[in-house]
């Protein structure tokens, strides 16, 4: 869905008719100068098919978005505890889905998908998946899944197959053995590597 | 309190992983001792051609009952293995190599192998990429190649899901006897109780015939390989020499893989698995004489493994009438690969039944002493120690006694 724009004209037309509250649709962006009005005038800002935890996606102010969301709109302290409980529950959530599961986002991309060889496209589940299969040296994962077969020859991805593998085993990447070195180190074509 | 188990097999590699899937098929619960990783040593090198033609005659019925069995891998094990049936062309370059060629054409014709002679002409309609020396080959349709590591970590896969226990960075270093017969492994870790233990360790076969006193003629024989970056599909054969002295393929990702033999490796051989500096470029120019559109194509790795070479080029499997309770499965002599899932098949049955529905009477330990002439099946006697519950002659022995 394109973003809808609210700007300055819409809020004085709210300001003119007395509202102190404007109905505006998801994903609404709202121009600096709008934004300063509505926090000048003390406008109450409603989503349209409102809902528990609408406050968290708030529009945020284009222009400050380095700054902690301003309170667009005011909010019970029944709403905001339910959504200081929320943020509560997700911060614990990731923290104990840190180490291996995958931080699940509705039809998305996961952890998971994340592409850990990109010579040969290999993704960190299928990375995880040979691991916890019972395979636990950076040699034995590159045959099975190709990550660290391709052109780079495992230079981009060998320290974070070392990392997932280490994680995986619950041991320090220090101990793990990195894959054989392979001759040679950079591509050589056949008529140049056959004069020896 | 040590371990108990039924059989262990001794090393993880395509052939260990292979009878594990067999033996847990059937319902026994195999330990798999693996001294690096599944697959690490020779199963991990290997170039994955998968052919009936020019092996030993001996071997030509569980070849082709192999390839019947390959066929149907990805759905016994549930997971593609880039298995490619397209055919094996052994390339002459000679009027010499094509007369060997022949003889060896019409001997494995005789024991019933699709294979034929081609000429230049018919190569390039199956090859059209081949250099101009290139004057004839021979061509078997119902050979191909495939991928190694994915077959190994297939019958590891399913082994393991079907009960098999795997041990791996594990080396076992003794095996107990009592009254010559096996009764445990013991390893760098523990000690496993056993009555019953396969020797699949490929190279290290012979080291681990010696724990049992029994001594393998097999030495190490060095080999190398390279690799390309990936290109479009060129060909989808197996490609081969008349005189076995190089091999390759394109491989279903893209890379061409080549390997080969300059003549020197069964001496260079010192331990460890170095690379030399004049092998990779032997291989090159080989490959470059025989397909010219490769010149300019990047290798991008080399590698190197060894093979467990017999004095007569066939590998030992079955019983042991010296040591009971140690079974063979070792010394493939380069070409074991294409053999693993009738070899798994094979030992089981012995194992389970005392007899391998294919004769594997060419292959007994004793033909080193006695020749062709032994029957390698259990006969179930006192001597046996196979595990009573599984085997019917011994429970057949126990009843008559």
């Amino acid at each position: 869905m394109a973003p809808v724009f609210i700007f300055i004209e819409d809020i004085q037309k709210a300001l003119d008719s007395d509202k102190k509250e404007i109905m505006i649709p998801r994903e609404t962006r709202i121009s600096a100068a709008a934004f300063d009005l509505i926090k000048g005038n003390d406008i109450r800002i409603r989503f349209v098919g409102d809902q528990k935890d609408d406050a968290l996606k708030a529009p945020v102010d284009p222009t400050q978005e380095t700054q902690a969301s301003p309170a667009v709109g005011r909010i019970s302290d029944g709403e905001l505890e339910k959504v200081v409980d929320l943020v509560i529950s997700r911060i614990k959530g990731a923290k104990s889905q840190e180490s291996s599961e995958t931080v699940k986002k509705e039809n998305g991309p996961t952890d998971d998908d994340l592409v850990i060889c990109r010579c040969e496209e290999i993704t960190k589940g299928e990375i995880k998946e040979v691991i916890k299969n019972g395979i636990k040296t950076p040699n034995g994962i590159k045959r099975i899944t190709r990550a660290g077969m391709g052109l780079c020859q495992g230079q981009t991805c060998q320290r974070l197959v070392t990392q997932i593998l280490a994680t995986g085993l619950g041991i320090n990447p220090t101990e793990i053995k990195p894959t054989t070195g392979r001759a040679p180190v950079r591509p050589v074509s056949f008529s140049a590597f056959s004069t020896g | 309190m040590p371990n108990k188990a039924d059989v262990v097999i001794i090393g993880g590699g395509v052939t260990g992983n292979a009878i594990a899937y067999n033996l847990a098929k059937e319902g026994l619960k195999p330990v798999v001792i693996e001294k690096s990783d599944i697959g690490g040593e020779a199963s991990g090198s290997t170039g994955g051609g998968v052919r009936q033609s020019a092996r030993n005659l001996k071997e030509m019925p569980m070849a082709m009952e192999s390839i019947r069995l390959y066929g149907q891998l990805h759905e016994e094990l549930g997971m593609d293995v880039e298995y490619v049936r397209e055919g094996n062309l052994r390339l002459c370059t000679s009027e010499e190599e094509l007369e060997t060629m022949r003889t060896s054409v019409e001997n494995q014709k005789s024991v019933g192998l699709n294979l034929e002679m081609i000429d230049r002409k018919q190569i390039l309609k199956i090859n059209p990429f081949v250099g101009e020396k290139v004057i004839g080959a021979g061509y078997c349709p119902t050979d191909g190649h495939v991928n190694p590591f994915l077959v190994t970590y297939a019958f590891f896969k399913k082994a393991k899901s079907l009960g098999a226990l795997y041990h791996t960075h594990e080396e076992v270093t003794d095996i107990r006897l009592r009254r010559g017969k096996v009764v445990a492994v013991i390893t760098d870790k523990q000690e496993v109780e056993t009555d019953l233990v396969v020797n699949a360790a490929g190279i290290t076969g012979r080291k681990v015939a010696n724990m049992v006193g029994i001594d393998l003629p097999m030495r190490p024989v060095f080999t190398e390989a390279l690799i390309t970056e990936p290109y479009p599909p060129f060909f989808k054969q197996m490609i081969g020499h008349a005189k076995g002295l190089f091999y390759g393929r394109q491989t279903v990702h893209g890379p061409f893989l080549w390997g080969g033999f300059v003549g020197t490796e069964t001496f260079i051989h010192q331990g460890g698995k170095p690379l030399f500096h004049f092998i990779g470029p032997a291989i090159s120019r080989m490959v470059i004489d025989f397909f010219p559109i490769l010149k300019d194509f990047h290798v991008i790795r080399t590698w190197s493994g060894l093979i467990a070479q017999m004095s007569d080029g066939i590998p030992v499997l079955g019983l042991v009438d010296e040591v009971p309770g140690f079974v063979f499965a070792t010394g493939f002599s380069g070409h074991g690969f294409g053999l693993a899932p009738v070899i798994g098949r094979l030992i089981s049955e012995l194992i389970m039944d005392c007899e391998a529905s294919i004769p594997i009477n060419d292959f007994c330990y004793s033909r080193f002493y006695r020749g062709g002439d032994h029957e390698c099946a259990c006969k179930g006697n006192a001597a046996c120690t196979t595990v009573t519950a599984i085997c019917p002659n011994k429970r057949e022995w126990l009843k008559s006694i």
